[in-house]
Formats: C-alpha cells, structure tokens, sequence
C-alpha cells in the first residue's frame, strides 16, 4: 500500500520535472527539473529492489552528467531569456506526430510485457544485487568486457586530444 | 558467491593484444623528419603480424573468456579481409600525406584501434562484447574522419557521422536490452534455448532482433539507414574513406550472419523479412542515386550501398550455406573497391578539392596502366564475366533463389543492368574521350610501390574471376559450423 503511493508520487514527480526540462524558459532552470526527475528515478529503482542501481544513477547523472551540463551552459553564458520554440504549423505537426509515436511504443511495450513468457532466468537472482556481487560478477563472467571499457575510453581520449589540439 | 576466475585463454585475442601494443607504440614515436615513414612501417607490421597469425588458427575453434569471444574459422577468414583491407589502407595513406603532420602516429594508432574494434566484433558471441567492439571501431573512425581539421569538410562530414553513429549505437543498445528481457542473457547463442517458439509469441525478442538489426544497417550503410555514407566520405581523407567504405562493413554484415545463424534454428522469417527490405532499398537507391553522381568518391559511396544490398541476399539463404557467397562476395568487394579508392586516392593527391568523373578525361592516354586497372575494378564491380566480381553476384543470386527469394533477385538483375551506366561511364570518360593538354597527373609518374600494389589487386580480381574455386571452398569451409 505504502508502496503504491511511493510509486505514484515519485511518478507525479518525475512527469513533472520531464515536462519541466522542455518547459522552463531559462536553461538552468531546466537542468534542475532534469535533475528532479533523474532523483525520482533512483526512487524508483529504490522501489523495485536494485540499490545499487540507484547509487549509480545518483552518483552518474546527478553527480557528474548534470554537472557537466550546468558547467556548458555556464560557459556558453546564455543570456537571453526564453528561448522559446517558434510555434508555427510544423511544430505543432511534428509534436503531434512525436506524441503519437509515444503512445504507439508505450502501448506496444505493455502488449509485449503482458505476452511474454519469460524463458530465462531473468529478474530471479536470488540474491539481491550486492556491490559485492557485483564486483564479483565484473571481474570474472565480465572481465573482458570491464577491458574492453577501458580500451574503449583511451580510444575516446586519443580522439578528443587530437581533434581539440591546435 | 565465490571468486571463481573464468577460463581467459589470452591465446584467443592474441591478435587484439598486439594491434593494442603496435598503436600504443605509435602514440610515442618522436622522432622528427623520417616519423611519416616510421609510423607506416610500424603499423604494416603489426597488420602484417595479426595477418600472419591467421593460419595458426584455422580449424582450432579457440574459445576465450569463458565463450565470449570465439576465434572460428569464419571469423578468421574475416579477418583476414579486413587486414587486406586496412593493410592497403595503410600503402594509401602513406602516399596520400604527402605534407608532415604531426599527428601522424595517431592518425595510425586511430586506424589500428578500429581493426582492433572490427576483430572484436567479428569474434565476439555476446552482444556487449560486440557493441563495444562497434564502438571501439566507430570512435576510431569519426576522429579519423576529421583527422585534418584544415578542411572544413571533415569537421564537418565527422560531426554528421557521429551524430547519426551515436543515434544507431544507441538504438542497437536498446536492442541488447529487449534482447536481454527476452532472453534474460545478452549471448547470441541464448536464441537455441527458445527451440520451437516462433517469433511472433515473444513481442519483446522481436523487437530487440529489429533494433539490433538497424543499428547494423546502420554501420554497414544499408539503405534506408544509409545517409551520412556519401557525405563523410566525401569529407574524409580519400585514405581513410577506402578504410571508412569496406572495413566496417565486413564487421557489421560479419554479426548480422551470426545473428542470422542463431535465428536460423527456429524462426528466421521475420529477420529475413527486414534484410530482404534492406536489401531491396540499398540496391534500388544505391543503383538510382549513383546514376546521378558527378563526384567520383561520391559514386563510389552509393556503389557501395548498392553492393551491400547484394551482399544482403545472400544472408537470405543463410539456412542453404549463404554464408559461402557472402564470404566470396565480400572478398571481392574488398578488393574491387579499395583498388577504385586507390585510384581516387592517387588522383586526389594532385588536386585539392573534390575529385570529379570529368577530370578523369583521357586518363588512358596518359597512364595505361591506372586506368586499365581502374577499368579492371569498375567492371568487376558491374560484375560483367572475366572479372571476380562476376562469381560474387553469381554465387549471391543462386543462393537467393534455392532460399526461395526470386522477386528479390530480379529486383538485383534489374539494378545491376542499372549499375553498368554509371560503371561504364567513367570508362568512357578515360578511354573514349580527348587528351586533355594538361591530364591530372604529372606525365612521367614513375613506377611505384603504389602502382604496383594497385596492379596487384588488379590482377588478383582477375584471378578470382577465372578460377574462383579455390577461394569458395575456402569460404565454404569457414561457414561449415
């Protein structure tokens, strides 16, 4: 019961902040619905059990992705206020079209959610997701893909080296 | 829950670790007037190296990181063309950097990283292993494409590529995560536990198989995911365009037959449904548009869409062995269209703008040699009989039709009849027009090892286009699981 009504407050909260981020006129105020709504979301993970998920979401998009955000948006020193959408035909054609689509998909996801049988073994581990499991679980089944990661990322700063060089 | 450490056999990405070591290296090489030559030499080898390993794996089947990645015979034989590739990749390059850069060990570093990227894909049984492969080649290749940010172009046609890159990444993610609440694993090998199911009761599955298949189609630049190939590679180095058109596409259609393998156990209609439409539409608009292409990189960008959608037929018969003709058929495309690159790489070199099929007036007059081989590389990629690329449609075609596919072959038949206007075009433009005073190379272009190489591959597609046997088996053997 109790949870029920944690689900949809978190849910009212997260709506909220989602339209916020396109609704605020002023960028910073944006960002902090956007982070409005990345919190409820840890909420919601919370919810169905994966703390550690949560953690993450917290420590990744709260704690560095948002930043980062706020730290472009205050270099690039947007004074204006209101940047607004122009609202001409087309707007609202593609807005209707992309809001079509978005029921489209979320109607197809509950239809496929409702058939499936699951076969596997997915969602029932039996224990729950511990860091400690986890860290288990990515240096001995993941091991190759915790380095390919890394590979990964020195590509990435090679590739930003180069092309932010002079 | 204990620490048990999984079999790792570092012997199955041995050839990974190496390119890793070799483009480690060029990051630190410093020194000053014979860098450009050092830094060529350094990454030959260690193509070469990774080239030559390839016979001690055959037929092994070594498996590594507890059956991540698998080193099997078909990923083998990919590798081996996409080193073919990359390897004249490199000749190219060494000739197109005419001017010193500084960067120039990065620029071979980027170039072996992306191998490093494709042979992860083409190894890799698991759908995160194989994303992040993808994504290890594709950030190699945008940063490559813009390497020379002295040409507006390459900024430019880079943050076009990367940005449709990231979009394709993303929905093929999407993909794995459907694929995982299917299947509640990410290896491909988890479609043999739904034996018997159709896909149709299982909605999430299909849905993820979809998404994992655009995203591909994205990489391997079939239409209708195809727009961002013709600009960046006009914006490229032509160099890296040569790697940018052939290499990826080796990678992508490689994982697209190992899904397809994996489907073909139970109820492969609905992926033959989408690359049959994938493969309609890339030899329909890759055929039409290159019709009206003045560029000569650009008509190379929108053959090549046409011939991935060739490629794509012979997926269809994946059931009846189509992985041979595949095989087959991407062998020559590597080299029917590094060896046309080649040529736009070394008639580039002279002017610095965009290449068009007008400057290649009387071209035979001047240069036998490269516009026989040229002439050699367009026909093949007609497909017209001497020629390899005459088997590779050949093979395609009848395993299309034994899968029972006719009305897409047709479509084929049609468009390549299509294809011989423009292939023939420049042809003409080389052989039936005036000579022009001045031509667009130097007239006393020495014999080089560039010439040679080019030659080479001539002579290798002609080769292949009369005793194709050898090779078919070769590839027979590889898709034999």
């Amino acid at each position: 019961m109790i949870e029920q009504a944690v689900f949809w407050i978190l849910g009212a909260i997260m709506v909220a902040g989602a339209l916020g981020v396109i609704l605020m006129p002023n960028t910073i105020n944006s960002v902090m619905s956007l982070l409005l709504s990345m919190l409820s979301l840890a909420g919601f993970y919370i919810l169905m059990g994966a703390h550690v998920v949560a953690l993450f979401q917290i420590i990744v998009y709260v704690g560095a992705v948002l930043v980062l955000f706020l730290y472009v948006i205050m270099l690039l020193n947007l004074k204006e206020k209101g940047l607004k959408l122009p609202m001409e035909a087309s707007t609202w054609a593609i807005g209707g079209m992309s809001l079509g689509l978005v029921f489209v998909v979320a109607w197809l996801f509950w239809q496929s959610l409702r058939e499936t049988v699951f076969t596997g073994d997915a969602g029932t581990t039996d224990a729950p997701a511990t860091i400690h499991q986890l860290a288990i679980d990515l240096f001995s089944q993941h091991l190759l893909i915790f380095e390919l990661t890394s590979v990964l990322l020195l590509v990435a700063v090679i590739g930003a080296i180069i092309i932010s060089k002079k | 829950m204990n620490f048990v450490i999984p079999d790792v056999n570092l012997i199955s990405l041995l050839p990974e670790i190496i390119l890793l070591i070799f483009a480690t290296i060029l990051l630190f090489v410093q020194t000053g007037s014979e860098k450009k030559r050092i830094c060529a030499l350094l990454a030959f080898i260690g193509l070469v190296i990774t080239l030559v390993m390839v016979p001690f794996y055959w037929g092994k089947g070594i498996e590594g990181f507890g059956g991540l990645v698998i080193r099997d015979n078909f990923s083998l034989m990919c590798q081996t063309m996409i080193i073919v590739a990359v390897l004249l990749a490199v000749v190219y390059s060494y000739q197109y950097l005419v001017f010193e850069d500084k960067n120039i060990g990065e620029y071979y570093a980027l170039t072996l990283t992306s191998v490093m990227g494709m042979n992860i894909m083409i190894t890799g049984t698991d759908l995160i292993v194989i994303f992040l492969g993808m994504e290890i080649l594709s950030i190699s290749l945008y940063v490559l494409v813009a390497f020379f940010k002295t040409v507006r172009e390459g900024m430019e046609a880079s943050v076009k590529y990367m940005l449709l890159g990231a979009f394709a990444s993303a929905i093929f993610l999407l993909g794995i995560s459907f694929f995982y609440g299917a299947s509640g694993k990410t290896a491909l090998n988890a479609f043999v536990m739904l034996d018997g199911t159709s896909a149709m009761a299982m909605p999430l599955f299909f849905m993820g198989l979809s998404l994992i298949l655009v995203g591909l189609g994205f990489k391997i630049a079939s239409a209708p995911f195809h727009m961002w190939a013709p600009d960046a590679y006009e914006g490229a180095p032509t160099s890296v365009a040569s790697l940018l058109s052939v290499a990826p596409k080796i990678a992508g259609l490689a994982v697209i037959f190992r899904v397809g393998i994996g489907m073909a156990k139970y109820s492969p209609e609905i992926m033959m449904t989408i690359i049959a439409f994938m493969a309609v539409t890339s030899m329909i608009v890759g055929n039409f548009a290159a019709l009206r292409q003045s560029g000569l990189v650009r008509m190379l960008a929108y053959s090549g869409i046409a011939q991935v959608g060739y490629m794509l037929i012979s997926l269809l018969g994946i059931r009846e062995g189509g992985g041979s003709a595949l095989l087959f058929y991407l062998f020559i495309y590597v080299l029917m269209n590094m060896g046309a690159f080649g040529i736009a790489v070394l008639l580039t070199k002279e002017k610095d703008k965009r290449l068009l099929i007008e400057d290649m007036k009387g071209l035979a007059g001047q240069h036998p040699i490269i516009a026989f081989t040229m002439a050699v590389f367009l026909i093949s990629m007609a497909g017209i009989p001497p020629m390899g690329g005459f088997f590779a449609k050949f093979y395609v075609f009848k395993h299309g039709i034994e899968a029972g596919y006719l009305w897409v072959v047709i479509v084929a038949i049609i468009t390549t009849v299509v294809s011989l206007y423009y292939y023939f075009r420049v042809i003409i433009v080389m052989y039936m027009t005036e000579e022009e005073e001045k031509g667009i190379l130097p007239k006393h272009a020495e014999v080089n090892l560039f010439n040679a190489v080019l030659v080479a591959v001539a002579l290798l597609i002609i080769v292949l286009g009369v005793i194709p046997g050898s090779l078919l088996e070769i590839a027979q053997h590889a898709v034999a699981f």
